[in-house]
């Protein structure tokens, strides 16, 4: 699993019906600290706000996650990070 | 899987509801001719009780994964099933101290 | 599946007990078109006993608990096949008897 902020969400009318009532959220990925790119994730959650550091799972898994037949999604956000310990 | 050193680990409150009980640690890729850290650093789920410094296993598909933790409710992609006491690449053993 | 070459060996005692009785090897993925070593380096379970320096076909995801060694055990990566030799294009790309194992 990888970490990121959310910084933006996605609207769209027209869209699979699998993803009905799922938020759709900007994420800037975080790489050993830094910024990373940009991903588009269906955030399992619901939770998730501007701002949240999350914790993202990706491929397969990511579809996985909402435990229905099928949902055509490739990121999920999964967690929140509420504190996290880099001793290296 | 992957060789990969633990660097940290995470505390997640609000998560997945499979994931509940679950260590989460931080762990890194390197490489082991250099051993130079690659890519980013990951959370991966801990099903061997390791620490902070350890070189580890890192198991990077879901079904295993699955296998691992004994839990199929849990859906997960990187689990670290193992401690490396050693390695050996291009004829050049290193001994995983501690 | 891939072709890659083995480059060595993983010790582990503390481990997932259903990895218990695996052998643990290193291995580089080998790319077809220069067939030089490419990529990150894995670590594979041995399903035919394989030596280092040995040019092998490996296989990933669940595809790789389908061998004897390796059904209904945790495995993500398994070599499958030691390679004797690859035509591409119709031209010897690979000879094991030719082969320097990686030197």
């Amino acid at each position: 699993m990888y970490t990121g902020v959310v910084v933006g969400s996605v609207v769209a009318t027209v869209k699979d019906s699998a993803l009905e009532g799922v938020p759709l959220l900007v994420v800037q990925k975080i790489e050993n600290g830094k910024e990373g790119g940009l991903v588009v994730a269906a955030d399992q959650t619901r939770q998730a706000g501007l701002d949240d550091w999350v914790y993202m799972i990706g491929s397969k898994e990511a579809a996985r996650i909402f435990r229905v037949k099928r949902i055509p999604v490739d990121v999920a956000i999964v967690g929140f990070i509420d504190d996290y310990n880099e001793k290296l | 899987m992957r060789l990969a050193r633990v660097v940290g680990n995470v505390v997640s409150t609000v998560k997945e509801e499979g994931y509940y009980g679950y260590k989460l640690m931080l762990v890194e890729y390197f490489d082991p001719v250099t051993g130079d850290p690659q890519g980013p650093r990951m959370i991966a789920f801990d099903c061997a009780d390791v620490g902070i410094g350890d070189i580890v296993l890192v198991n990077t598909d879901g079904g295993a994964g699955n296998m691992l933790l004994n839990d199929d409710h849990a859906i997960v992609d990187l689990v670290i099933c193992g401690v490396v006491d050693s390695y050996k690449v291009n004829g050049r053993n290193t001994v995983v101290e501690g | 599946m891939q072709i890659a070459r083995v480059v060595g060996t993983v010790v582990s005692t503390m481990k997932s007990e259903k990895l218990n009785g695996l052998k643990l090897m290193l291995v580089k993925p080998i790319d077809l078109e220069t067939f030089e070593e490419k990529g990150n380096i894995l670590v594979a379970f041995d399903a035919v006993g394989v030596g280092e320096g040995e040019v092998v076909m490996i296989v990933s995801g669940s595809s790789s608990r389908q061998t004897e060694l390796t059904e209904n055990r945790p495995s993500d990566t398994a070599i499958i096949a030691v390679i004797d030799h690859i035509d591409l294009r119709s031209r010897r790309i690979f000879s094991k008897d030719k082969d320097n194992g990686g030197d």
